[in-house]
């Protein structure tokens, strides 16, 4: 397991605890858990965690139609899910768009073709306006109508979108505009969360400053008397358009 | 945000009250309102629905599976605490961010107030976090000069009323619509009628004005990865994101209890967390953040604090104790209890952390003595030991905290003195045959004091029991003792068999 390479003594002191804002030294503050855990010398050896036997918590049968699981979960959050194909992608967006009254738009795409061929389309109709990211701060996403991105994944069991990215402004993207659309292609469509985190089953880690967010549906309230209200800070309306 | 200081002592007195804490008179407070006791009994009963029909779509017939696999695994990084946190620390300073530690509130604070004034912020936003909450984090930044806003609707509401919070996943439980108006229309100068969706647009247009101006985030964390040293985040409204990903500097303030070893055991307790709290497949949001934004970002400026905190986590560590740090708050177990239904929430448990959890560890963490009536606060019906995605055996812990106030003393001399009459005519046979005219002589006071027949069956029932038992009686009726005791039938029985 990978834990024994990163295990305790080898590297105690390579990386501690700040104390420069007058935190606790860490030997202090994680030797008084010792007494109490009743660390012996042999303890001192890390022991593997459980083994994770997905067959116990999966939730979703390995004959289930993903793409359709998919839908009915997007649905049941609350995300409107507009099924289109390659060659209608745009007018697709470009009608989402239109019939909820947006003037401009912001662009989450990383390292993406849809980034170009978007901003072709649009720059055609002259229809919006693409707003670029300012130099220092997402504070102008607040005056955006609608932010859209593509995804890294989707997931069937929670009709969950999957972003990662290491910008925090293409982050806001999916998070400050009123409006969300999410470009979402079948194949990406993973059937349980357990497949997401499989991938980080051999040794691979999330990168160092990557965040990634799942998101699942508009945002939502029921704090006051229960009663569900959509629309609390983030997103009002989520649009995935699957491709 | 600025609050009457009259206000603020309020919220503060609610939730940290003088010691020792009187369950009783506080809970004459909780239940004053009906209409208020009856919103908790609705909401917790709706919700204890909602995460029944989710458990059994998703798991079916393998509950018990899930819930023992998800234990062990959250026991085990316990039994291994100080190995996880120090991977933790190892792995989250590689990938940027600042740990620091705190053994107590005070020193948390301190913290806190230090990184925030060497930026130079001015205004900070705040997502719902118990553990903020717990060492009292807001007043602090207020008295430092640092504007402070909670973002979560209910801790928003809560803020601007200088109420507390009464249940740590819907924090507004007790209130009403009509008096959130008055609230919004008082402290906001909003128009606003009293609908739910009305009342969250003003929240909504206020605070999207404050995220332009703030300078700091705090957020709590629900799982902090020992071999990624990624923070986990799970949010509904979307504030949390605001909190994380707005502001240049993030403070992040977490119990030692929240380390998990590996970044798959989310696949797990992630299923388990929503599913529990609102019966929610996923909460709407999932943030799993892995350091600060690198260069290249337009939005460059960017730091990430972890503050780990003990503040009497450690008081649990010992093994009797030690599961108890396995919950993942979820609240599933205040919905469940019927006691927290019927005690008016959260505030009657003088504590943050309130239900089924917060009476086990609410003494350990801050004193057996001080918080002794918590552990009776329970009928021991089960409940949130079926209900709890961790499977901490509250309902025993219960038991052996109530074991420990015994030999602490804390019962009143006379009580030890009944107890000890008591186990006297249990060990002398003549004296235990005694008690039957005791008994006998309570059935005629019952029979006095009552005069109510059950239409059910003959028996009577003791309204006002006398003198010492009047408190018995105070919210329930006492059946009268039947006039015949258990060895009498026995010995006429052997007469009847045997002739």
């Amino acid at each position: 397991m990978n834990h024994r390479e990163s295990s305790s003594n080898a590297h105690a002191s390579t990386h501690p605890a700040l104390t420069n804002m007058g935190g606790c030294n860490q030997q202090e503050f994680l030797t008084r858990l010792k007494d109490p855990l009743e660390v012996t010398p042999t303890h001192d050896e890390f022991a593997c965690p459980p083994i994770l036997d997905d067959s116990i918590f999966r939730t979703t049968a390995s004959d289930e139609d993903v793409v359709s699981r998919f839908v009915s979960q997007a649905k049941a959050a609350g995300t409107q899910i507009h099924e289109t194909n390659e060659n209608d992608l745009c007018s697709t967006i470009n009608r989402i768009l239109t019939n909820h009254k947006c003037r401009n738009v912001s662009l989450g795409f990383v390292d993406s073709p849809m980034d170009q061929r978007l901003r072709a389309y649009f720059s055609a109709e002259k229809k919006l306006d693409i707003c670029p990211p300012s130099s220092d701060n997402s504070s102008y996403l607040f005056n955006v109508d609608a932010g859209i991105t593509d995804v890294c994944a989707a997931i069937a069991e929670t009709g969950s979108l999957v972003i990662t990215t290491q910008s925090r402004h293409f982050r806001s993207i999916s998070l400050i505009p009123p409006m969300h659309i999410a470009v979402v292609n079948r194949k990406q469509i993973l059937a349980d969360l357990i497949d997401y985190f499989d991938a980080f089953r051999d040794d691979v880690k999330p990168k160092p400053g990557f965040s990634t967010l799942f998101i699942t549906g508009p945002s939502k309230t029921a704090d006051i008397e229960g009663e569900l209200v959509v629309g609390v800070h983030g997103p009002r309306s989520v649009h995935i358009v699957l491709v | 945000m600025s609050q009457d200081t009259s206000s603020e002592s309020h919220s503060l007195h609610l939730l940290n009250p003088p010691l020792p804490f009187d369950m009783k008179l506080r809970m004459q407070q909780t239940t004053e309102n009906d209409g208020s006791v009856q919103r908790i009994q609705n909401t917790a009963r709706t919700k204890f629905a909602q995460r029944e029909k989710s458990y059994t779509e998703a798991f079916g017939d393998r509950q018990t599976d899930v819930k023992t696999l998800a234990g062990q695994i959250k026991q085990h990084t316990l039994d291994h605490l100080d190995q996880y946190l120090e991977q933790f620390i190892q792995s989250a300073t590689k990938s940027g961010m600042k740990v620091h530690l705190a053994r107590d509130a005070a020193q948390a604070r301190k913290i806190c107030l230090n990184i925030a004034q060497s930026h130079g912020c001015k205004c900070c936003i705040k997502s719902k976090s118990m553990v903020t909450e717990e060492i009292q984090l807001l007043s602090a930044l207020e008295s430092g000069g640092i504007e402070t806003y909670e973002t979560d609707l209910g801790e928003f509401i809560v803020q601007l009323d200088g109420d507390a919070p009464s249940h740590i996943v819907t924090p507004v439980i007790h209130k009403d619509r009509e008096s959130i108006a008055r609230t919004f229309r008082q402290k906001l100068g909003a128009e606003t009628t009293s609908d739910p969706e009305d009342l969250t647009e003003v929240a909504r247009q206020y605070l999207r004005n404050v995220y332009r101006k703030a300078d700091l985030g705090i957020s709590g964390a629900n799982f902090l990865v020992a071999d990624t040293g990624t923070i986990v985040l799970c949010t509904n409204e979307g504030n949390g994101r605001f909190v994380t990903e707005v502001p240049p500097v993030h403070i992040v303030v977490a119990g030692i209890e929240k380390v998990i070893p590996r970044i798959n055991d989310l696949s797990l307790l992630l299923k388990l967390l929503a599913r529990s709290s609102t019966g929610q497949p996923l909460t709407v949001y999932t943030s799993l953040i892995n350091g600060p934004t690198q260069h290249g970002d337009p939005v460059s400026t960017h730091e990430i604090n972890v503050i780990l905190l003990d503040n009497g986590r450690s008081n649990l560590l010992p093994a009797p104790t030690r599961s108890l740090l396995r919950c993942i708050r979820c609240g599933a177990c205040l919905n469940a209890c019927p006691v927290f239904r019927h005690a008016g929430g959260g505030h009657a448990y003088g504590s943050v952390y309130s239900g089924p959890i917060g009476s086990a560890i609410t003494p350990l963490m801050r004193g057996v003595s001080n918080y002794s009536d918590l552990p009776k606060a329970s009928s021991l019906c089960g409940s949130c030991h079926q209900v709890c995605p961790v499977n901490i055996n509250l309902p025993q812990q219960l038991i052996n905290l109530r074991q420990e106030a015994v030999t602490q003393q804390i019962p009143s001399r006379l009580e030890s003195l009944i107890y000890r009459l008591f186990a006297l005519c249990l060990r002398y046979p003549f004296l235990y045959r005694a008690t039957s005219y005791f008994n006998k002589l309570f059935t005629r006071l019952g029979g006095i004091s009552t005069g109510a027949h059950d239409q059910f069956s003959n028996r009577k029932w003791v309204k006002h029991a006398p003198w010492l038992f009047r408190h018995w009686t105070t919210c329930r009726d006492l059946p009268t003792p039947t006039s015949k005791n258990f060895q009498h039938w026995w010995i006429l029985r052997n007469r009847g068999s045997s002739s």
